[in-house]
């Protein structure tokens, strides 16, 4: 009891001296829902557009690794584009307001957005979701939505549009699924009876799961959402670019060798589950593409049919289920993803992109031999700096527009006297100063911002502060004077992020803190977000700030059990800001 | 002895009588068609209702043909402006053959004759009560 009182002596003194608060929460920042895992790229993301893939309705990320070639290795292999699956498998006959869904995307999100551009890259996501995927698109850019399970405590973290690049949506049913609707009209089931596994999907949709019921449409005919998915933020407001592709199957009939005729048309069978409707939504024509997945003889259908089930089923060349494997598909998802990617590659931290933004401001430069000696980027800035024979050394700062790098005319360096004679856009002085430095441009050399490893640091108002450098790390991470996680071991310790696992020993407090028991959990340390911070080395409360190259986002989650969510999520470990 | 048999025949009994009952219960699940279809047999296409698709068929105007149309089928039908059989065709419908495979679908065969004399397999739907069109297929 005796070391307990004067640990939590120690901790309230700890918290009263100034230096400390620097590291502590900003009052009413949000959080993330407990329990969501954190995307890691293999390999890093490096300068890449991240690309987020969203299962659907009663399916898993699995759906991405079907098919030759599979949509991930289909994404993957557009250039400067690196694909990461989001999971809610374990929860996927849920609605979207479920805080595994909606909330933990918006964190994934977010998480991939600040990843990306702390390392350099674009900054922005694009996100390609099929079916119910897209709807959890819908909620995670909303705050009431994401929060819809969450009452108490600090907001959950909602997306923000601006991080979002471009939405692909594969069928999604925006204003419902026919397929889920009770009462629909008999020609659609018949012919759902001639897709393979399309009365599988009826079946799950007649379990009457939370997700099932949400999906229901109010009405056919005009398609009409229910309650629950008209309560989502429409894809107009969220204000992302978007690309909703549909799928349409028809129904075709010849009368005495007169036709073929078409039946539904308008898309009303859609891809087999959605209407073309319901998959477009409220998309203008220009963000739409409906894809011709085939057609079904009339007389085909099992009330006609000769013989039945058909010696030579159906051939249809897409319907729901295949959209994530269909090659036509695939290459409409591509032909999407192509140009966003190459714009946004032209806002990344890459010595392409800086040299579009130099060329545009200094075209004369094309007439001579020159060459990009240095650069190098923070935040919305970067410095670089070019040489020519003919004309020596030339440097400029460029700022990040949505639509590139722009600079001005290129100069000399008076590194006496940041920002010196170079012309705008510049930055504050302290900015321009450290880009200087870091492009080895002004004297110290290059920082090693982009190319080495983070290092692991921490701060909690109970231990001294430390950066922890692969492969040393730290073995125990106190929280506060009554709970702290002793780290078993490091799984990663990568360029993006790193993974460790341990125990969480809280202290229930159960009559009291002081003679409360020890409940152990085993949990997950991830930190994510690598950036050249500020940070307070030393002993607690350190007051010489020192900069140095770490991860700037720490998030604790629960391997099992039911463990206290205020010792979960991304703020129970400060890193720098 | 005698019990033992007595037993012995109630135990056989049994099995039979549970054997029996879950051949049925298969025969059921297996094919969920088969309930419809058979009770479906019962029902024959009135007198009323082939009059009117004859007439419809071979009617001299295409308003008048769009009539025994499927609804879904109408507009196209009428957009594309050609009468489902040539002038002076005649349509009978062996009542006989009609087939339903659920309460909503059937099939029935027809001779056409006149110009282009041929046997079709009329593909019906019910819609609002009556049997319309919605396919044919040619018999051979």
């Amino acid at each position: 009891v005796n070391s307990r009182a004067a640990r939590a002596l120690a901790a309230i003194a700890a918290m009263l001296l100034p230096a400390a608060a620097v590291c502590l929460p900003a009052g009413a920042a949000t959080q993330s829902p407990p329990g969501c895992s954190s995307p890691v790229v293999p390999g890093g993301l490096g300068t890449s557009v991240p690309v987020l893939l969203v299962h659907g309705f009663n399916e898993r990320p699995a759906v991405w690794n079907k098919g030759t070639p599979t949509m991930l290795e289909t994404i993957d292999a557009i250039p400067n584009v690196k694909a990461v699956t989001f999971n809610y498998s374990m929860w996927n006959t849920m609605w979207v307001t479920n805080y595994r869904i909606g909330a933990c995307l918006a964190t994934w999100i977010t998480s991939l957005a600040t990843t990306s551009k702390n390392a350099g890259g674009p900054g922005k996501v694009i996100i390609v979701a099929h079916s119910m995927g897209g709807l959890a698109v819908r909620c995670a850019v909303d705050p009431k939505c994401v929060n819809h399970d969450h009452t108490t405590g600090p907001p959950w973290q909602t997306a923000d549009s601006s991080q979002i690049g471009l939405v692909i949506t594969l069928g999604t049913p925006n204003l419902g699924s026919w397929l889920a609707t009770p009462g629909r009209p008999f020609l659609l089931s018949a012919a759902c009876q001639l897709i393979p596994l399309c009365a599988g999907r009826a079946k799950a949709f007649a379990a009457g799961s939370q997700a099932a019921q949400a999906l229901q449409e109010q009405s056919l005919t005009p398609e009409t959402p229910s309650a629950d998915l008209a309560m989502l933020k429409s894809w107009s407001s969220i204000g992302v670019p978007l690309d909703a592709l549909a799928g349409r199957i028809t129904l075709t009939t010849s009368l005495f060798g007169r036709g073929p005729f078409c039946i539904f048309c308008r898309g009303e069978l859609g891809d087999g589950v959605v209407t073309v409707g319901s998959a477009q939504g409220e998309a203008t024509p220009a963000e739409s593409t409906t894809i011709d997945c085939g057609y079904i003889p009339v007389s085909d259908l099992s009330p006609y049919s000769v013989i039945y089930p058909l010696a030579a089923p159906v051939t249809l060349k897409c319907w729901h289920l295949t959209e994530t494997t269909d090659p036509v598909w695939q290459a409409a998802v591509v032909t999407a993803i192509r140009p966003v990617a190459m714009a946004l590659s032209l806002t990344a931290c890459t010595s392409s992109a800086l040299t579009k933004g130099l060329l545009a401001a200094n075209p004369q430069l094309k007439s001579y031999n020159w060459t990009l000696k240095s650069s190098a980027c923070q935040g919305d800035w970067a410095v670089a700096q070019v040489y020519a024979p003919a004309v020596g050394q030339g440097t400029a700062f460029l700022r990040r527009t949505p639509s590139g790098w722009h600079s001005a005319a290129l100069s000399e360096v008076n590194c006496s006297a940041i920002p010196g004679p170079l012309a705008p856009p510049l930055p504050t002085p302290s900015l321009a100063a450290s880009l200087l430095r870091q492009a080895g441009i002004c004297g110290a050399t290059p920082s090693p911002t982009q190319t080495s490893t983070p290092g692991f640091y921490f701060a909690t108002s109970w231990e001294p502060q430390k950066i922890y450098v692969d492969p040393a790390y730290p073995k125990r991470m106190g929280i506060d004077n009554h709970d702290w996680i002793t780290i078993q071991k490091v799984n990663t310790w990568g360029s993006d992020s790193m993974s460790m696992t341990g125990v969480l020993n809280y202290d229930n407090c159960q009559p009291d803190c002081a003679s409360g028991q020890e409940v152990t959990f085993p949990v997950q340390v991830i930190a994510t977000a690598p950036k050249t911070c500020t940070v307070q080395i030393g002993t607690v409360g350190s007051t010489s700030p020192d900069e140095a190259y770490v991860y700037s986002m720490i998030s604790v989650s629960a391997l099992s059990g039911k463990s206290p969510s205020f010792l979960l999520g991304n703020s129970v470990f400060k890193s720098c800001s | 002895v005698r019990k033992q048999w007595i037993f012995g025949l109630v135990a056989v009994a049994v099995v039979l009588a549970a054997g029996g009952v879950a051949a049925a219960l298969f025969a059921t699940a297996g094919n969920p068609r088969s309930s419809a279809r058979t009770s479906a047999l019962a029902v024959k296409l009135s007198s009323a209702q082939q009059a009117r698709l004859e007439r419809g068929l071979a009617a001299p105007s295409i308003t008048a043909e769009a009539a025994v149309l499927a609804v879904e089928l109408r507009a196209q039908f009428l957009e594309k402006g050609q009468s489902l059989l040539p002038g002076g065709s005649q349509a009978r419908i062996a009542a006989a053959t009609f087939k339903t495979s659920s309460p909503r679908t059937a099939t029935v065969d027809a001779s056409i004759t006149g110009p282009q004399p041929r046997r079709w397999q009329l593909l019906l739907i019910k819609e609002n009560g009556s049997w319309l069109l919605i396919g044919t297929r040619e018999l051979r």
